[in-house]
């Protein structure tokens, strides 16, 4: 009974409210109809035995007079002609010496079935009578009366009902479905402005029309768009100001910073002038490398916080001659890991040409830095389509990343290595890539690459969907 | 002593079968014709009650036979057919040699033929009849017809003759204007005036007639038959014979009294001498 139920429910609500008044009034007019049959036949049959009782007080007087004078011949003719009536179907005349006169009529063609008489009630009647005639009885009349054609034009009526239900039922049927289909029409608009809503387009508002359920239910759609409208452009305001802010904080940041690795390295010019002092070179060293980290440090934030901002012209780009063009600033670090990147054609993709450059930057400077010490670097860039998305592979035999690990490192500060191995790591390049992803639509994530190393993957945009 | 043996023995043995004869004849069914003067169903209502009475009283089953037109009841009667009958036909030459003998006569009046119209007819006269249509019961009708046609030829007033097929139906005829004027039994139409309350004038009455007797075939025993005439000369004096007759009187509407008396050929030999001159050669 559940699954029917849950089958039930799924169904659209216009083949379900047509399936249930269309089954209501098949139901209550069948029901109706059989009723008003099985009361026809209850009346047919009262009629047939009033009629009976008619005929059995009248036929006696009639035939009398043949009975009376022994004109057995005439008395047949009677009877043959009295059975030719439409609702007689046998007349019987025995006289009280034994002789018997009988007529029956000829069975003419029925069209009520035998089911449908015995089901509603219409069954012949016979009766008797004795004909005497001054005290004298002459001999008995016996008198069968058929419910045939009470039953034929009951079926016959029944018939032409069905046909009028079944008329009744396609009108219920068109009717509410193009009442329906007419009164949902809004709702259809409105399902397009929610998936315009959810789409993003916050502008979009709907024309209010058709019944009042529908209209207030557009206008309370078209409020909860303003709502969400003034709250984005509030959210907006917001982020734009936190991001400003954020910009600001960091250039702010950057000059001093800059200022300290100048100063630092004047300080370590002139330090060389003088005597040597081991505690000194140590302690201006620490400043430097700090100094530096905090740098790179500032200037990740600000490609962080800059990461969902378009830095150029967004379009289709030839992911291939990106690649190229990253590898060529990197090349002395890759030689001296003695890497070999080897990629087949790429599909395009669709971004601004300088994020996607830092993107595949942050990937090589990961597969550099995480290289296996043991052996060379070797990278395997590789890419396809589906669904109009492009997927891009960069696998690498590096040390690899363990499985417990392959969400954690896209957070922000997350470094699998401690500062004494890679102190020059600021532990956002996974963050930035993924805010890019993201901020385009894409996403990634982390499957093992060669040999125990990682493969970083990446799902954006196809550029052809331009 | 053997031949005084011999000749009881006899005696019971033609005793016996004396008593086996009568028996046998008592069980036997004897028809009784009626003539056809009204509708069949109404003659049957009168006359089988009477009939059942006779019956129950004397043992002798009499079973009511009846014809639908006057002709037909009269070649019955004239063939013999029936073992008694009630009518005044078998007077007619044709019928002598069914040789029905009288054994009982109604105690009601006397019966006369009449010509009678309409009350408000404009006929006054037999002589205004002349060419014109007049109804008759049937041929075989005495009063109705024989002894009225009789008198108009007498008279030589030539009248186109209508029959109705019994005294009813020719009355309901000039009740519905279909005849100026009609031959009737007077009784009859009385009782049919009184019943249809219709007013009538009589153009013309005969001599009188007994009414129709009960006569007995030669062939029915005569004890049968006196057991028949005993049964109904005595059924007025009884209770529920009184009430019977009374009934069937006040069916066909004729009025008392009611009852048979014992008769005879001799009291109608008025009928025979009227066949025996009449001018009226149709007859049936």
């Amino acid at each position: 009974m559940r699954p029917l139920i849950s089958r039930w429910d799924r169904l659209p609500f216009l083949a379900r409210l047509l399936t249930t008044a269309s089954l209501a009034l098949l139901l209550a007019g069948l029901a109706m109809l059989l009723v008003s049959a099985r009361e026809d036949g209850l009346a047919a049959r009262a009629d047939l035995e009033t009629d009976l009782a008619s005929e059995l007080s009248i036929m006696p007087v009639a035939l009398a007079e043949s009975v009376v004078v022994g004109d057995y011949a005439t008395l047949h003719q009677t009877l043959d002609r009295y059975v030719q009536r439409p609702e007689v179907l046998e007349a019987r005349f025995s006289d009280t010496h034994g002789v018997t006169l009988e007529s029956r009529d000829e069975v003419h063609e029925r069209l009520a079935p035998p089911w449908f008489r015995r089901l509603q009630g219409f069954e012949d009647v016979q009766g008797a009578t004795d004909i005497a005639v001054g005290g004298r009885l002459y001999g008995t009349l016996r008198l069968t009366m058929t419910a045939q054609i009470a039953a034929d034009r009951s079926w016959q009526r029944l018939q032409l009902h069905l046909a009028i239900l079944a008329l009744a039922i396609a009108l219920d049927f068109l009717g509410i479905w193009m009442v329906l289909k007419r009164g949902l029409r809004p709702l259809l608009s409105l399902e397009q402005g929610a998936e315009a809503l959810a789409g993003g387009d916050l502008e979009r508002r709907l024309k209010v029309w058709g019944s009042p359920e529908i209209r207030s239910l557009i206008s309370a759609f078209n409020r909860m768009a303003d709502s969400l409208q003034a709250m984005h452009q509030q959210l907006l305001r917001r982020n734009e100001e936190m991001i400003r802010f954020s910009e600001i904080s960091a250039h702010h940041l950057q000059e001093p910073t800059r200022r300290l690795i100048t100063f630092s390295q004047r300080l370590e010019r002139e330090l060389e002038k003088c005597e040597p002092d081991e505690e000194a070179n140590i302690s201006l060293g620490f400043i430097v490398k700090e100094a530096t980290r905090l740098r790179n440090l500032v200037r990740d934030i600000e490609l962080y916080l800059a990461a969902p901002q378009p830095l150029g012209r967004i379009r289709p780009l030839a992911t291939g001659a990106v690649l190229q063009s990253v590898l060529a600033p990197l090349k002395p670090r890759l030689e001296a890991a003695q890497a070999k990147i080897d990629f087949a054609p790429l599909p395009s993709v669709l971004l601004d040409e300088r994020r996607l450059s830092e993107i595949f930057e942050i990937i090589l400077d990961n597969a550099i830095r995480y290289r296996h010490p043991e052996r060379p670097l070797r990278v395997t860039v590789s890419g396809g389509v589906s669904d109009g998305r492009v997927h891009l592979r960069f696998a690498d035999n590096g040390r690899g990343i363990a499985p417990d690990y392959r969400q954690r490192v896209f957070r922000v500060f997350e470094r699998l290595s401690s500062l004494g191995e890679d102190d020059l790591s600021t532990g956002i390049g996974l963050s930035i890539l993924r805010r890019v992803a993201e901020s385009a639509g894409g996403s990634c994530w982390i499957e093992d690459g060669i040999d125990g190393g990682a493969a970083l993957l990446l799902d954006l945009p196809h550029g052809d969907e331009a | 002593m053997s031949w005084v043996r011999k000749l009881v023995a006899g005696l019971l043995l033609c005793g016996g079968c004396l008593g086996w004869s009568d028996q046998g004849q008592a069980a036997e069914d004897y028809s009784f014709g009626v003539l056809s003067q009204r509708s069949v169903v109404l003659t049957a209502q009168c006359w089988n009650p009477i009939l059942d009475y006779v019956s129950r009283r004397t043992g002798v089953r009499l079973s009511l036979k009846v014809a639908r037109t006057g002709p037909e009841s009269n070649a019955a009667s004239a063939a013999g057919e029936y073992d008694f009958v009630y009518s005044n036909n078998i007077f007619q030459p044709s019928m002598a040699t069914a040789h029905y003998q009288v054994i009982l006569r109604p105690k009601a009046e006397a019966i006369t033929g009449q010509i009678v119209v309409l009350a408000d007819s404009p006929i006054h006269s037999l002589r205004e009849l002349s060419g014109q249509e007049v109804g008759f019961p049937s041929q075989a009708a005495f009063v109705g017809y024989a002894v009225p046609m009789d008198h108009l030829l007498r008279q030589e007033i030539q009248v186109t003759s209508v029959f109705g097929g019994n005294q009813e139906g020719i009355m309901a005829q000039l009740m519905a204007g279909k005849v100026k004027a009609a031959a009737v039994n007077n009784l009859i139409m009385r009782a049919f005036a009184d019943r249809e309350k219709i007013s009538y004038r009589t153009l013309w009455q005969s001599a009188s007639y007994y009414n129709i007797p009960i006569a007995a075939h030669p062939r029915v025993p005569a004890a049968v038959v006196a057991k028949v005439q005993d049964a109904l000369a005595a059924m007025d004096y009884d209770v529920e014979g009184n009430k019977i007759l009374t009934a069937s009187g006040q069916l066909i509407g004729q009025p008392p009294p009611y009852g048979y008396l014992l008769s005879s050929q001799a009291d109608y030999a008025n009928y025979l001498d009227f066949y025996r001159t009449t001018l009226v050669k149709d007859i049936k």
